[in-house]
């Protein structure tokens, strides 16, 4: 009876898994596109990073109609991106981490600013430890909030311990308030001071990292 | 209250079959859900939420953990945590075929197709996804539309506007 319980629920990932992914890859690419994307992908995973967001983004574009001029600018730019990603963050970054980061490098965030990051998070560092505040980064720029302003307050936030969640309410409040009509660097200065406040009283602030 | 498993072993073949009786689901039939479901308050907007799998036990989320690394490659193997399930939703009355698409699926439109909601006029799915960023859109009928609820992402490579889902760690600090 256990057994069968146990059987079932192992299962249950594999078949969800099975849902939300296509096992056939990326079918709409033209047999050119699937080529070179191909061929820039050799050279990306040649030098340890992720190729699957390389084909994520012809497959983007090409359902978006754009020509394969179009889509394998844009794939190269990302492939750049995303070593530049790596060479910011170092050679421990996940996958995860490196899209993040490339989608912060995307939005303006000067590579310097992305390793400023991991110092903060050195201390605490575990496997994909880095996604939630790059991501949280990439966003809060995107809303016109300062890279420094930003990243200073990231910077303090994990240096105390921050958990995902906080820096997602950070993320969502400090969008609130941007179109209420407050200042972007006020508000994200002002949302995580509050969070930092919480922090506090919640336990000892944790020594802050040396840069 | 936690028991040794001897004592699980030794349990009473009546009490096995009542314990699986209860662990059937209890089918009701089509119409008197319908009539408990419009009994029920509807929520002020329909969203994407994002369900945790904590209740599923343990032994569920190291499975799951475990599960999906299996399933990837090296060089997507990333955050050491299990995902999380999201339900997307878009009202769509007229549409004949809506799937979700983005960079979890390849955006292909055969991947990920959504159902009706029991309104009839929302279109649901449940989907798995794993801690980070995930950009997206809906394909309504060929045509992709972004979530109103959604941020915009950033990435604007191809003309087109996509949203932007974010899922966080479980527990993850």
């Amino acid at each position: 009876m256990r057994a069968r319980w146990l059987g079932f629920i192992c299962a249950v990932p594999f078949a969800l898994r099975a849902q939300g992914a296509s096992p056939a890859g990326a079918p709409q690419l033209t047999p050119s596109l699937k080529i070179a994307v191909g061929r820039l992908a050799d050279s990306v995973r040649a030098v340890g990073l992720p190729t699957d967001p390389l084909f994520a983004k012809a497959a983007e574009g090409t359902l978006k109609g754009a020509n394969e001029e179009r889509v394998m600018a844009a794939v190269r730019r990302l492939a750049r991106e995303l070593s530049e990603a790596k060479a910011a963050l170092g050679d421990g970054a996940t996958a995860a981490e490196l899209e993040a980061g490339a989608s912060a490098l995307h939005a303006g965030v000067a590579p310097e600013l992305l390793a400023r990051l991991r110092r903060a998070a050195k201390e605490r560092s575990a496997p994909g430890h880095l996604v939630m505040p790059l991501v949280t980064l990439a966003d809060m720029v995107a809303r016109n909030v300062s890279a420094e302003a930003a990243v200073t307050s990231l910077e303090t936030l994990i240096s105390r311990g921050a958990a995902d969640a906080q820096l997602a309410t950070l993320r969502s409040e400090v969008e609130r308030d941007i179109t209420g009509g407050e200042r972007p660097d006020v508000a994200v200065q002002r949302r995580s001071a509050s969070i930092v406040r919480g922090l506090e009283g919640r336990a000892p602030a944790a020594p802050r990292p040396p840069d | 209250m936690t028991r040794p498993d001897s004592d699980v072993d030794e349990r009473a073949p009546v009490l096995e079959q009542a314990i699986a009786e209860m662990r059937e689901g209890v089918s009701v039939r089509d119409e008197w859900r319908a009539q408990l479901l419009s009994k029920l308050p509807t929520p002020p907007r329909r969203r994407r939420t994002i369900a945790l799998w904590a209740p599923v036990g343990l032994a569920a989320a190291i499975c799951l953990a475990v599960g999906m690394k299996v399933g990837k490659t090296r060089s997507e193997s990333s955050v050491e945590s299990a995902a999380s399930r999201v339900r997307f939703s878009i009202r769509a009355p007229l549409a004949a075929r809506v799937s979700l698409v983005g960079d979890f699926d390849r955006w292909d439109p055969a991947a990920v197709p959504m159902r009706r909601d029991g309104d009839g006029e929302t279109w649901i799915v449940d989907v798995h996804l794993p801690p980070g960023r995930h950009v997206f859109a809906y394909a309504v009928d060929g045509d992709l539309k972004t979530d109103p609820y959604a941020a915009r992402a950033v990435e604007d490579d191809f003309g087109v506007p996509s949203s932007v889902i974010v899922v966080a760690r479980v527990g993850g600090r």
